[in-house]
Formats: C-alpha cells, sequence, structure tokens
C-alpha cells in the first residue's frame, strides 16, 4: 500500500490537471475561453495545494538548514563561525519580517521592539506617530500614544505619511549591495576565463569562438561602428537564424521528452520520484 | 611567452577593474539603433487603448537589478504616462520591496492613486505551479494586496479583473531566470491568449528569439535592450532622461569591457598556438 497510494494520487492528479487543459470551453466564441466551472474548480484546488506544498517546503528548508548547521557547529567545523552568521541572519531577518508583515496583530511590546512607527504629519502642522492597523477610503486608525491604543483620524487631517521599515532598511542597505556585489564579480571571472579557456581547439569550438566575438562586437555601440554595422547585421543574422533554429530544436525536443515523461508518470510506469 | 602564459589572473581583474571605473567615471553616452524586437516591445504597450489593464511581473532580485532594473523603472514610466493600469504580482520572494520602492517615485509624478491605478499584490510562492494559480483565479491566489496589507476587495481595480485572466490586457515580465518569462509563456500566454512582453537579462535573451512574434509580441535583452527602449520612451518622458544617460554612458563601458574579452581571447588563442608551437620544435 505504501507504493500503490502515491501512484494512485499521481494518476489521479495528473489527469485532472490534464483534462481541465482539454477541456472544452464552455462559451467557445470568447476571449480569452471560458473554462467550465467543474474543471476550473478541480485545476485551481490542485494548484492551491501544489502551492501549500511549496511553502511547507519553505519551512522544512529552514528546518533542515538548522539541523545541519548545528549539528556542525556542535561539531567544531572549521567554517562554524560562518554557519553562526547565517543562522543569526536567518533569524533575525525572519522575525523582522514577520513583524513586518503581522505589525497590526503583534503584541505591545513586540511590536514596538520590532516595527519602527510610522509618522503621520497632520494638516495642523503637528505629527503623530504609530502604528495603522486599518485604514478606509474616510479614515484611519492609528495605534498611537503611549498605550498604543486605537485612534481614528479623519484623512482630511493627514498632509502626508513615512513609513520607515527595518525590513526595507535590512534590504536595502544590506541585502542589494551583497547580491550586488556577487553579480558583478561574474565579469573578472568572464575576463580571466576568456584568456585562459577559450581556446580554438577544433572547428566547432573556433566557429564559437568567432561566433562570439561577433555577438560580443554586434550588442555593443563601438562593435557597430567599428565595423560599419557590419557586426550589427551579423549578430541579427546569427541570432534570428542560426541560434533561433537551435533553440527552436532543443525546445521542442524537450518538450517532447518532458511530455513523455509526464505521461510515463501520469500512467505509473515512470516510479523514480519514489525513489524506486 | 611562457610568461604571458602563467600571468597572474589578479592582472587581468584589475585590468577590468580598472577599466570600468575610469569609463563609468567619463559617462561619455553611446547611442545604439533601436532593434525590431525592442521597437515592437514599445509599440504593444502605445497601441492599449487608455484605461487597460496590464499585469507587471517582477521576477528579480538584487543580484540581476542592475540589468532588470533600468527597463523595470522605464516600463512603470512608459505605462502610467499612457494612464495604463497596472497590477503588480511576484514569483521572486526578493522582488516586492523594488516594486514598492519604483511606484513610490513614480506614481505621484503621474497623478496616479494607490488601489485605482495601480496595485502591489507582492510575492506568491509555487513558481510556474503559481502562476498557473494567478491565470486560473488571481483573486483566490491572493487574498490580500501587498503594500496595506488589505482585503483584495477594497481595490477598486481588482473589481474588473476575473478569473481566466479576463479584464488584463497586456502581461510584462521583467524576468531574470527561473521562474520567469518561459514559465508565463507555457503557464499563461497560450492559455488565456494573453499578449506577453518581457525584459531579460543577457544570458535568457538568446532563448527569446524562439518565441518571438507568437509567443512575446517583444523583448528587451539586457542593459542593451533596455538603453534602446529607454531611447524610445525617454523620447516623451523627461523624467526618464538621467536613467537614459545613466545607462547610455553604461554602453561605453560595456562596449570597452566587450572588446577587451575579445583582446582577451585572442591573446590567449595566440599564446596557446605560440606556445603548441615551441613545445614541437
Amino acid at each position: 500500500m505504501k507504493r500503490e497510494i502515491p501512484i494512485l494520487l499521481t494518476v489521479i492528479c495528473g489527469l485532472l490537471i490534464t483534462i481541465s487543459f482539454f477541456a472544452p470551453s464552455s462559451n467557445p466564441g470568447a476571449v480569452p475561453p471560458v473554462e467550465p466551472p467543474v474543471w476550473q474548480a478541480v485545476n485551481a484546488e490542485l494548484l492551491e495545494w501544489a502551492k501549500i506544498l511549496f511553502a511547507v517546503a519553505f519551512l522544512l528548508g529552514i528546518a533542515n538548514l538548522f539541523r545541519i548547521n548545528l549539528k556542525q557547529i556542535a561539531a567544531g567545523h572549521e567554517d562554524r563561525v560562518y554557519k553562526a552568521v547565517l543562522l543569526v541572519t536567518m533569524s533575525g531577518f525572519l522575525v523582522v519580517g514577520l513583524a513586518d508583515t503581522h505589525a497590526r496583530d503583534l503584541p505591545r511590546p513586540l511590536l514596538a521592539a520590532l516595527v519602527p512607527a510610522r509618522t503621520l504629519v497632520l494638516s495642523d502642522g503637528g505629527t503623530l506617530d504609530g502604528y495603522v492597523i486599518a485604514r478606509s477610503q474616510t479614515d484611519v486608525t492609528l495605534r498611537t500614544g503611549p498605550g498604543l491604543e486605537p485612534t481614528v483620524i479623519p484623512l482630511e487631517r493627514i498632509a502626508s505619511e513615512t513609513a520607515p521599515s527595518l525590513k526595507l532598511w535590512i534590504y536595502d542597505k544590506l541585502f542589494i549591495p551583497l547580491q550586488a556585489t556577487m553579480f558583478s564579480l561574474l565579469a573578472f571571472y568572464v575576463a580571466s576565463a576568456a584568456f585562459r579557456a577559450f581556446r580554438a581547439r577544433s572547428l566547432e569550438a573556433t566557429l564559437l569562438l568567432a561566433a562570439g566575438c561577433v555577438v560580443m562586437l554586434g550588442q555593443v555601440p563601438i562593435g557597430n561602428e567599428a565595423t560599419g554595422g557590419l557586426a550589427g547585421r551579423a549578430l541579427a543574422f546569427l541570432m534570428t537564424y542560426v541560434s533561433t533554429a537551435g533553440i527552436r530544436a532543443i525546445i521542442i525536443g524537450a518538450t517532447l521528452g518532458g511530455l513523455a515523461t509526464g505521461l510515463r508518470i501520469v500512467l505509473g510506469i515512470e516510479r523514480s520520484y519514489l525513489s524506486e | 611567452m611562457k610568461n604571458l602564459a602563467a600571468i597572474d589572473r589578479r592582472w587581468i581583474f584589475l585590468a577590468m577593474g580598472t577599466l570600468v571605473v575610469v569609463l563609468y567615471a567619463l559617462k561619455i553616452p553611446g547611442t545604439l539603433p533601436v532593434n525590431e524586437y525592442v521597437q515592437s516591445y514599445y509599440d504593444t504597450i502605445e497601441a492599449l487603448p487608455e484605461g487597460s489593464i496590464v499585469m507587471l511581473a517582477a521576477d528579480f532580485d538584487p543580484a540581476s537589478a542592475a540589468e532588470i532594473e533600468p527597463m523595470y523603472v522605464a516600463t512603470i514610466h512608459h505605462l502610467l504616462r499612457r494612464n495604463l493600469r497596472v497590477i503588480n504580482v511576484s514569483t521572486w520572494p526578493a522582488a516586492p520591496p523594488y516594486t514598492q520602492k519604483y511606484f513610490d517615485e513614480i506614481a505621484p509624478q503621474y497623478g496616479k492613486v494607490y488601489g485605482v491605478d495601480w496595485v502591489e499584490l507582492g510575492y506568491t510562492p509555487g513558481d510556474d505551479v503559481a502562476m498557473g494559480l494567478i491565470g486560473q483565479s488571481l483573486k483566490s491566489t491572493f487574498s490580500t494586496d501587498d503594500r496595506n496589507h488589505a482585503p483584495l476587495a477594497q481595490l477598486p481595480l481588482l473589481a474588473e479583473v476575473s478569473d481566466s485572466f479576463r479584464g488584463i490586457a497586456l502581461l510584462v515580465s521583467s524576468s531574470a531566470g527561473y521562474p520567469g518569462i518561459l514559465e508565463w509563456i507555457a503557464q499563461v500566454g497560450g492559455r488565456y491568449q494573453v499578449p506577453i512582453l518581457t525584459g531579460t537579462t543577457a544570458v535568457q535573451t538568446t532563448a527569446l528569439y524562439a518565441y518571438y512574434p507568437n509567443q512575446l509580441k517583444g523583448f528587451l535583452g539586457a542593459i542593451t535592450g533596455a538603453t534602446q527602449y529607454l531611447q524610445l520612451v525617454g523620447r516623451d518622458t523627461p523624467a526618464l532622461h538621467a536613467l537614459l544617460a545613466e545607462n547610455q554612458a553604461r554602453m561605453l563601458v560595456q562596449s570597452w569591457s566587450h572588446l577587451l574579452i575579445i583582446g582577451l581571447i585572442v591573446l590567449g588563442n595566440v599564446v596557446y598556438f605560440l606556445g603548441k608551437r615551441g613545445a614541437r620544435a
């Protein structure tokens, strides 16, 4: 039964999703086509389950990351400091992010500690610091004052609003520069690889090299100007005819392969996902 | 020649670094002829009737912002200047802060009101499954918006959108990889017959030619595509002149970086063949 039930579930879900793609439209003339409600409902429900599973996988990933890294820190791994930084940073950002998203539900001490207050500049020149917990078309409900009691402020009394966010501060000041730095290193490694690895060792490698150089020249103003536009025309020819023909062949081949694999899974023939 | 073959790679790093820093500081603009893919991207947006609803998918993160950000900003300007209404979604968790930041900056310039002219629905997990779900039913995919965490029923713009992508005239994906434009084409484009545009990183661009002009109505390939698009949008959008000049200056940096890489390839091969000949002799 441990084998049969997963296979049965896979077959049922696979068939239902497939049928929903090919189910006849209840209104054939409609653009975009209107799907029959029953298939739409089944398809939406299954996709919703998949989305929930995806979110649960995030939690499992975090738990697993903690388990593995804590074990290695405890064992005195040579990178234990970096592993500790990873766990502390991840936990910190998780707490800040959750607090930011659920600010209106947080108890008072946590709210004051984790979420920077918004500042409402009033039309009479005064300011009011607090946390917005509701908005309507006529007013804003703000938790303000020492007791963070809810106060309703009519919209016409508000001139402007500033909303500092610890989450966005971490994002802007740490996350963006770190990710941009990592990505920009690519330019240096590509330059080094160009000198060391791109060798015209065979006819195929020579063609690849020549095509690469033409594409690089054709992409930039200097390359175009230096060749009187020839590099740009050569680039267009290579990309439109040569490269596209190859890519279309690969896409069609890979799609047919995917279709065959999908069919094998749906029919219960392919069972590698069960570790068989 | 032996010394050259064994050159410390840090000299190459230094050459590339110096080139980039010096040329970037010079800020000399370089213009490009606009290719048909970029022109078609621009024309597709221009052809939409005023008030049409466009879904703008931010499928990128800070690592690829250098390539994607200029085209993303220019697209927001273009959409709002044309009085098109925008629904923002993202399948990348790190993208929504960009959306919020740029709409905060750009929307007031065109007098746009949140909830009426644009909404931010934020990130949804599930990659291509989430895209399928968005296509099937936007309102069951997101329960609240991302900006105010308000129920979707409070956002007037969404009253005009219903299941199966009805009410949405165009999908634009700023895509840096998986999940991105190829998944939108598979999950939404063909199924709901919605026209799609995209701006992507350079490594993704090659794959896009195969989808033009049927599944994709137009695309912007990396900084080159973004610069060409900015040349078109920037003509009627004074707010983009600074970004256009910045991007045109980047083209000079990119030009010489490409030339340096080509030079290194040639030099590397010369060293390789001379070394081979020497060994034979």
